[in-house]
């Protein structure tokens, strides 16, 4: 939206007036942390900074700043009923304070996993530098390193890949899909934003105060025995997993209530389904790790023993983890499929193959993620209980084999435009297949006795999470940044980035299948001096796939500043969100749409109208057809552009680059 | 640009009809996400009473005070009673009585919370312990739930003094089935740590 911000006379006082929420949100958030933590030290007798009062102080800490940042005057004053007016801000500043509005959060998140994402890389290309030779050389100790590559993993997995696709796009575009003003419960959505930045800032904040070594997965006990910097990442990850929670409530109701007259649940868009089936994974899963969260935070402050080594279950905390962490790779990857989908089907300009099969691909992956888990526990004991999971992890390659067969399907004869996002879903789909070859080998309990802890690990979820789910974040970036920017991307520096990208990606993480074969283990510091050689090639690799994310960002960065208009619909999409201008208005849809057809029969003969064109906003020329004239002369379409003189020929196509 | 939750009296062109449809798609989206929400914070308290039984079997202190413990069941019980009085008044406008049945449901509903808190003092309990631990897990979070519930039980009391709730009704019904929700997972914890 083009907010004019030109007439306001002095840039540093619209400044300071416009950060004001976030100030106050600061400053309420300290506040809140040294009372919390003081009135603890103090009601314990304490001289010192106790585990307890900086548990005490991070949770007042976290009300304050969720206070401060908006839910004073959103939903604490109206609750004891005072005014129940706010203000939501204007132009840029409406993203630095607490806006309801779906597209402010999307963009809100998106950004926020972009920092996150280039912080947590920053590390990775720290540890890449430590690990070029085989001592220990750049950090002084083996435990710096382990801090550093707890933060990014931990960073990488809450922060980035269950936020980036799930809380960007899903805000932004589940909405737009379904034709829907804006999420069913918008306070809500944007509470759950806010959550965010507090949960990254205690996982950077933890070398503060010593860090933690256990990894993302943080076992136990070592989740007992490590420094204070632990509890942050307990913290850290309940508050991440609470905003998981309450967007997964929001995007359930907004899906069963919200959809346009006619979005039947056969006609939901695929990346609808999948952003449906996600959020019914975090909501039943997130709930579990968040009780192991407390568990873990108990552990230290309240001298319970639940996984002590002696009088408790070390693996209990494993199975908790896991229980939400199988799921949560599903909750990475279903959007990443969803978007896979979306833009073949429109790229290739055809319809979507095998949309029933597909979908029901998509539920029995849901159901199935939830008999997973205890592959990633098969090296802890020697277990036949252990064996059924081996089967269960490979069965579930069946239904992921349907999004393939679908995603081939839809490719095979089509005519495919080779954009930017079309590539970075093509590279997706080939590197996500090589992650799951590789996760065949770990699934099966023999072979995982030998690469578990390895670097093959390594390889392998980098290859489902990067190749799968970064490569579809890039394709979504590039595939809806002209709805969310209203401008165009540079076309050919997207594309040498992305096969930069490609190359730089396979470089760094296809030798570590070999290193981990090698007997490389995962999580070290210091390896032995045999596999110095390939450890330094894959260091310098690394840095072209640092510098392929760096021209991305660039690209999407200067196109956003200075790229051409782009039109409402310049691929020629179907679905509801092209239907509307770029980027929407607030209330997304002049007239509520009327959906009157499936979205995805592109290449028809005669295409399908996929709802009532909405009058001002629809340049696209359409063939005059039988029910259109009947529903104009009902009134409805009254005022669609004049009709295109080849009706039978017609291609989106052919229009792409006609938009004003 | 400033926003409001209450509807506009504007002349905008929705008839009545219209109006009604919108709210009762706004109460059944509202009762829906409120059931979607019992279903996570199910997902709380099924692994903690699960974790109880697999950390400790079905054993317990035998000296634990049970006796104290069907004191805070009986509150408990009656806060959720205050809760359903409030209810019928609201829904037959009768506001002052809704607003001392809100009331005094919040009121129990936190004595409950500090009485288990006094219970957590029973020398029988040892955080080291098996037992303990989920113990001290399964109330401290049914506590701070209803900590957290009888704030806003309370302001809904504030708003019914006035006369009116911001939400209509709906907001009423779900505090109620909160509520109700946090009455079963009391009644569970009382079978499973008390009477077992």
């Amino acid at each position: 939206m083009a907010v004019d911000t030109s007439t306001t006379p002095k840039r540093s006082v619209e400044a300071l007036a416009g950060l004001g929420p976030l100030l106050r949100a600061a400053l309420w958030g300290l506040a809140g942390f040294a009372v919390g933590a003081l009135v603890t030290a103090v009601l314990q007798g304490e001289r010192q900074f106790t585990e307890l009062a900086l548990v005490v102080g991070y949770v007042t800490g976290l009300a304050g700043w969720q206070l401060g940042i908006g839910g004073w005057e959103t939903v604490v004053r109206p609750l004891y009923g005072g005014s129940s007016e706010w203000d939501e801000g204007t132009g840029r500043w409406r993203y630095f304070r607490f806006n309801t509005d779906h597209k402010v959060i999307g963009l809100q998140y998106l950004v926020t996993a972009g920092v996150t994402f280039g912080l947590a890389g920053l590390l990775a290309m720290v540890m890449r530098t430590e690990l070029a030779t085989a001592e220990l050389d750049l950090l002084p100790t083996a435990e710096a390193y382990n801090n550093l590559m707890s933060i990014h993993g931990t960073l990488m997995l809450f922060a980035v890949s269950v936020v980036a696709i799930v809380g960007g796009f899903g805000n932004y575009f589940v909405p737009l899909m379904i034709g829907a003003e804006d999420m069913a419960f918008p306070r809500l959505n944007a509470t759950s934003y806010w959550l965010i930045p507090p949960g990254v800032l205690a996982i950077i904040a933890s070398p503060l105060v010593g860090g933690f070594q256990g990894g993302w997965t943080s076992y136990q006990p070592l989740g007992a025995d490590n420094a204070a910097g632990q509890l942050l990442f307990y913290l850290g990850v309940y508050t991440l997993g609470l905003a998981s929670l309450l967007t997964a409530i929001n995007v359930i109701a907004t899906t069963v209530f919200m959809r346009a007259p006619g979005l039947t649940w056969g006609r939901l868009p695929i990346f609808v389904w999948t952003m449906l089936l996600t959020s019914v994974l975090n909501l039943v899963w997130v709930p579990e790790i968040g009780v192991a969260m407390v568990m873990g935070i108990m552990e230290r402050v309240a001298g319970t023993t639940f996984f002590a080594a002696d009088g408790g279950l070390p693996l209990l905390w494993q199975d908790l983890f896991w229980m939400f962490g199988h799921p949560e790779v599903y909750i990475i990857m279903l959007t990443a499929w969803g978007l896979w989908l979306e833009i073949l089907a429109v790229m290739g300009r055809k319809t979507l193959f095998g949309y029933r099969w597909v979908v029901g691909g998509f539920l029995a992956i849901t159901l199935m993620s939830s008999i997973v888990w205890a592959h990633h526990m098969f090296a802890t004991s020697a277990d036949a209980r252990l064996i059924p999971f081996m089967s269960t992890t490979e069965l579930i390659s069946i239904p992921t084999g349907l999004v393939y067969l679908s995603a081939i399907g839809t490719l095979w004869l089509s005519r495919v435009r080779l954009t930017t996002p079309m590539l970075l879903v093509l590279f997706s789909m080939l590197t996500f297949l090589l992650g799951g070859v590789s996760g065949v080998f770990l699934a099966d309990a023999p072979a995982d006795f030998y690469e578990t802890d390895t670097y093959f690990v390594v390889a392998h979820f980098h290859y489902v999470i990067v190749g799968g789910m970064i490569f579809a974040w890039l394709a979504g970036l590039y595939y809806w940044f002209p709805k969310y920017t209203g401008k165009m991307f540079n076309e050919a520096f997207g594309k040498v980035a992305a096969w930069l990208l490609f190359i730089g990606f396979n470089a760094t993480f296809f030798p570590m299948h070999f290193l981990g074969l090698d007997g490389m283990n995962r999580r070290i510091a210091t390896y032995l001096d045999y596999m110095e050689p390939v450890n330094i090639a894959i260091s310098i690799l690394a840095a072209f796939l640092g510098l392929a994310l760096i021209l991305h960002l660039i690209n999407l960065v200067y196109s956003w500043a200075t790229g051409p208009p782009a039109g409402p619909n310049p691929w020629g999409g179907k679905t509801l969100e092209w239907e509307t201008s770029s980027p929407p208005p607030r209330e997304n849809f002049e007239i509520e749409p009327l959906v009157l057809a499936d979205f995805y029969s592109y290449g028809d003969a005669a295409p399908e109208p996929g709802m009532v064109p909405i009058p001002g906003v629809r340049p696209r020329p359409l063939e005059p057809e039988p029910q259109r004239t009947s529903l104009e002369a009902a009134g409805i379409g009254a005022g669609s552009a004049p009709g295109n003189p080849g009706p039978q020929r017609h291609h989106p196509d052919d229009e792409a680059g006609d938009h004003t | 640009m400033t926003v409001s939750t209450r509807p506009a009296d504007d002349s905008s062109p929705e008839t009545a009809e219209h109006l009604q449809l919108g709210e009762q798609r706004e109460r059944r989206t509202r009762l829906f996400g409120l059931a979607l929400f019992i279903v996570a914070e199910t997902m709380i308290f099924v692994p903690v009473f699960a974790i109880r039984f697999l950390l400790a079997g079905t054993a317990r202190p035998a000296d634990l005070d049970d006796g104290f413990a069907l004191v805070l069941t009986a509150v408990m019980v009656a806060s959720f009673a205050a809760m359903h009085i409030a209810r019928r008044a609201a829904r037959r406008d009768r506001w002052p009585a809704a607003a001392a049945g809100l009331w005094a449901a919040a009121v129990l509903g936190l004595v409950t919370a500090v009485g288990s808190g006094i219970g957590w003092a029973d020398p029988a309990l040892d955080a080291a312990s098996d037992f303990g631990g989920t113990f001290y897990l399964a109330t401290g979070a049914h506590a701070l739930h209803l900590v957290a519930g009888a704030a806003f039980v309370a302001g809904l009391a504030v708003q019914a003094r006035r006369g009116r709730l911001a939400g209509g009704r709906t907001l009423l019904d779900v505090a109620y089935w909160f509520w109700a929700f946090l009455l079963v997972v009391w009644l569970a914890i009382e079978v499973i740590f008390y009477l077992m």
